[in-house]
């Protein structure tokens, strides 16, 4: 294992160098001078030199390329233009929001979606399995916008059953200190239970929106991985063996199956922590996807490379995570041990 | 329309030349306002909920760029002079004339090159410490010598060196301008000129940093009506009032949370379920399904907002005036009004809309639709067909839809128009490099002076001249007028000068749109400033 994690992790940094290198140089073909970004309109040329200057503009691009390198790996994805702030700071500092929004309906959506997939299988072509079918084709044919824009309509302005899409907290409710950033949490640890509740009420809706959505995907994996699994010799041997159907289906079942599952959630996921920008739009969350999405509008390109590293970081992380899950799910792949 | 962060650099300079207009100071006379409500008392202790479509980036009044950043800092930031309002269609109009701020009296010489500013003594920031005339002149010279992009706006009144700032004594502020300009005293109402703390500055800068921009981009020391509370980027501002405020007791709210709502859909919804009270940036489709919900008011006045079909005067075809008359001649202004619109604008007739002093569209004015002569005058440049393209910024839909509208105008005439629909980011660059053949674009002068619109838009070799239209005549004019003092041939000049551009067409003046801010009913003291942007002191609702 040990072995595994040491090559993983230099694949890891070759794949993030690569990150790196191409955003950068990708960002500084696309059209826009960062100095008159700075500057503003009406800077003179000697302000813009002053701009330049500053910020290392005037240097040879490899030259700036080596610094930004420098500085992203002591965690530094440098300078806003709009805000002059640290990005990495920026992000940090957003990440939680789109953290609990995300964490709370993969978590829910596979609650939700392994089980009803496992059903599905195990009653393959039953009446069950057909109404589970049309939901997860609904649950995918759904535009994400679409479906926010109807649940808010009817679910807090027409029923008012949430509270409606403005952000993290009503308003008056002061977020509780940061800890963990995640405002659930943060105020169970604090014990003031009224503000954990007024953030889980407010996380409802649009949670609520990406469970819909995000199910449906998870849910069409199990089924399917598991009617595979479920025709395998040593399924047949165990039911044959007179195991409790329940042990079959989970323990036998479940797990074989979980293998292309931890892959597709760990792309959910991935998504949800970066590129959720329709969601975090339409319920004023915010979160990364809405930082990249201002980002985009104001020509922040400095924050937008950022963003972009940081979520190829985030999604490199993933790979690793659930390569691991991988070995642990199933002992044949416990990488290292045998790939020589 | 423009409520665009991009925008907001060039605004905040552009604004220093147009403000000229304006003025401040408005206490007194909004306070003789009626309050505008449905019944019940106002509610002088009422927290009141604004959505805003954009998020403050920097509180630093002299280098933040977004809308929403330019609301924050104008509520807290106290000028030396101030805007007066007076009420028009329940709405709080921004005057011409200017009263009282920091500055409870001030004597500007008859040249014009020596002004003297009384500061009122019971002036506080909110930490209690008072405000005095070394404040106001460390603003100025950060302003000035700073490292904004603002730096550029002094000059406009004659201010350019740190010599002629000075602060004799804490009461009293000197400029001494090198030329006497008519935009003087509405200048000094901008915002990005309110005092800021030289104590608390300097605490916070350091030699790498000597005006303490860290600091400013996340902290005020409130100078002005409010203070703000809290900053959490992405969601809210909350302002409350600020105690130490000489004008404290005529502070018609308890405080203002501003939320950052991003799509102007969720805004409509949250007017109308009443989970706030003002929202503004909302599409003129929007507020046309929000006029029929009785718990909502429409607030709207006639802006000098103008959008524009601009022209390319040195790109073929375009050079040719005949084809541009022709073109103006074919445009269907009404129906962009009435469609694109939804009605919430008016026809612009001219570089100098209807809303604006001095503005002359009904006498010269002669394009009214029509496709006859348009080819008449198409034939007349010796031409049957002609096709050009037509830029506009992919993140206006708007826009888009009045492209089509003129597309369609112009191809029955026998001009052929491509549209391109470009990135907002290659848009400004072929803007900026005067490149675009004809495209949609909209502007608003801070100060709703007729030469500095002028001035901008169409001067030659002016920088936002993005057109390239070129007339000697009309620049001459333009240079006669802008420092005219005498009002009666300043307007005269201003005429003139309209006439020559409405009939050289350098564009089709397509629409002026309105100032547009929705309400819940019972709110009142909405106002509409020089700058079109948010004060909050005589807002308030009953109940």
């Amino acid at each position: 294992m040990n072995r595994f994690l040491l090559r993983r992790t230099a694949t890891t940094l070759v794949t993030l160098f690569g990150i790196v290198t191409v955003v950068f140089f990708l960002v500084r073909v696309l059209p826009g001078d960062a100095a008159v970004l700075r500057a503003g309109p009406y800077a003179d040329a000697q302000r813009l030199a002053e701009v330049r200057a500053q910020y290392g503009l005037d240097r040879p691009l490899l030259e700036q390329y080596g610094s930004y390198l420098a500085g992203v790996v002591h965690g530094d994805l440098g300078t806003s233009t709009v805000s002059s702030g640290s990005v990495t700071y920026e992000l940090m500092g957003r990440m939680p929001a789109s953290l609990e929004i995300g964490l709370y309906a993969v978590l829910l959506a596979c609650l939700i979606g392994i089980p009803v997939g496992v059903l599905a299988a195990s009653r393959e072509g039953g009446w069950a399995d057909r109404v589970v079918r049309v939901l997860a084709a609904a649950g995918s044919a759904m535009a994400l916008f679409w479906l926010g824009l109807l649940l808010i309509y009817f679910l807090f302005y027409r029923l008012g059953w949430f509270p409606g899409p403005v952000g993290r907290l009503p308003t008056g409710v002061d977020p509780p200190p940061t800890v963990t950033g995640l405002y659930t949490v943060d105020a169970l640890i604090q014990g003031r239970v009224d503000v954990a509740w007024q953030a889980a009420r407010a996380l409802m809706l649009p949670v609520l929106t990406l469970v819909i959505v995000l199910v449906a995907p998870i849910l069409k994996m199990v089924r399917g991985s598991m009617i595979e699994v479920l025709g395998t010799d040593y399924v047949r041997t165990a039911k044959a063996m007179g195991l409790p159907r329940r042990e079959v289906l989970f323990r036998d079942g479940l797990r074989n199956a979980m293998l292309p599952v931890i892959t597709a959630i760990g792309i959910v996921f991935g998504y949800m922590l970066g590129g959720n920008i329709i969601v975090e739009t339409l319920f004023s969350w915010p979160g990364v996807g809405r930082y990249a999405n201002q980002a985009i509008k104001n020509h922040d390109l400095d924050a937008l490379q950022g963003f972009v590293i940081f979520v190829g970081v985030l999604y490199v992380l993933l790979n690793v995570v659930i390569d691991i899950c991988y070995g642990v799910l199933d002992p044949r792949i416990r990488l290292g041990r045998r790939s020589n | 329309m423009n409520r665009r962060i991009h925008r907001a650099p060039l605004r905040s300079t552009v604004c220093v030349a147009l403000i000229a207009t304006s003025l401040a100071a408005c206490s007194a006379a909004a306070d003789q306002q009626k309050a505008a409500g449905t019944g019940g008392a106002a509610n002088k202790d009422a927290k009141l909920n604004v959505a805003l479509g954009s998020d403050v980036d920097l509180l630093d009044p002299h280098m933040f760029r977004t809308d929403a950043a330019y609301v924050v800092t104008a509520n807290v930031y106290e000028p030396l002079l101030r805007q007066k309002y007076a009420e028009k269609s329940g709405v709080l109009e921004g005057q011409t004339e200017v009263g009282p701020g920091l500055a409870e009296s001030w004597e500007v010489s008859p040249d014009g090159k020596k002004a003297v500013f009384h500061l009122r003594k019971d002036a506080k920031f909110a930490d209690g410490t008072p405000v005095t005339s070394a404040d106001v002149a460390y603003t100025f010279k950060r302003a000035m010598l700073g490292p904004g992009y603002i730096t550029a706006l002094l000059p406009f009144v004659g201010v350019s060196k740190p010599e002629q700032i000075q602060a004799p004594d804490p009461q009293t502020f000197i400029l001494t301008p090198s030329f006497k300009s008519p935009l003087f005293e509405r200048f000094l109402t901008f915002q990005v000129f309110g005092a800021i703390s030289e104590k608390a500055a300097k605490a916070h800068s350091t030699t790498a940093d000597p005006w303490a921009t860290a600091w400013l981009k996340d902290s005020v020391t409130s100078s002005g009506a409010y203070q703000v509370k809290e900053l959490s980027r992405g969601q809210q501002t909350v302002l409350e009032p600020n105690p130490g405020y000489y004008d404290a007791a005529k502070v018609k709210n308890g405080g203002i949370t501003l939320k950052n709502v991003p799509d102007p859909d969720q805004r409509a919804l949250l007017l109308r379920s009443g989970d706030i009270d003002v929202a503004d940036s909302l599409p003129p489709r929007l507020v046309s399904q929000l006029k029929n919900d009785p718990s909502l008011t429409v607030n709207r006045i006639p802006s000098s907002r103008i959008t524009y079909l601009g022209m390319n005067n040195t790109v073929a075809p375009l050079n040719d005036k005949l084809i541009r008359q022709a073109i103006s001649y074919a445009i269907p202004y009404q129906a962009i009004i009435d469609k694109v619109q939804f009605g919430y604008a008016s026809m612009a007739k001219g570089p100098v809309p209807p809303a604006m002093k001095s503005a002359a569209g009904e006498e010269y004015w002669k394009y009214n639709t029509n496709a006859d002569k348009a080819r008449e005058l198409l034939k007349q440049a010796g031409k049957t067909r002609v096709s050009t393209q037509l830029a506009v910024r992919e993140a206006q839909p708007q826009d888009t839809e009045a492209a089509v509208f003129i597309q369609e105008a112009l191809r029955q005439v026998g001009i052929d128009v491509q549209i391109q629909k470009l990135p907002d980011a290659t848009y400004y660059k072929r803007l900026n490099e005067h490149s675009l053949p004809m495209f949609l674009h909209d502007w608003f002068s801070w100060g709703e002076d007729p030469f500095f619109q002028m001035g901008f838009l169409l001067k030659s070799k002016a920088f936002t001249n993005y057109a390239n239209y070129a007339n000697p005549e009309f620049d001459a004019l333009l240079e006669k007028g802008t420092f005219e003092l005498d009002q009666a041939k300043r307007d005269d000049l201003s005429k003139q000068a309209q006439k020559i551009a409405i009939d050289d067409a350098p564009w089709a003046f397509l629409y002026s749109s309105d100032y547009l801010v929705v309400s819940r009913k019972g709110v009142s003291g909405v106002t509409r400033p020089f700058d079109q942007t948010l004060r909050f002191e005589y807002l308030t609702k009953t109940g």
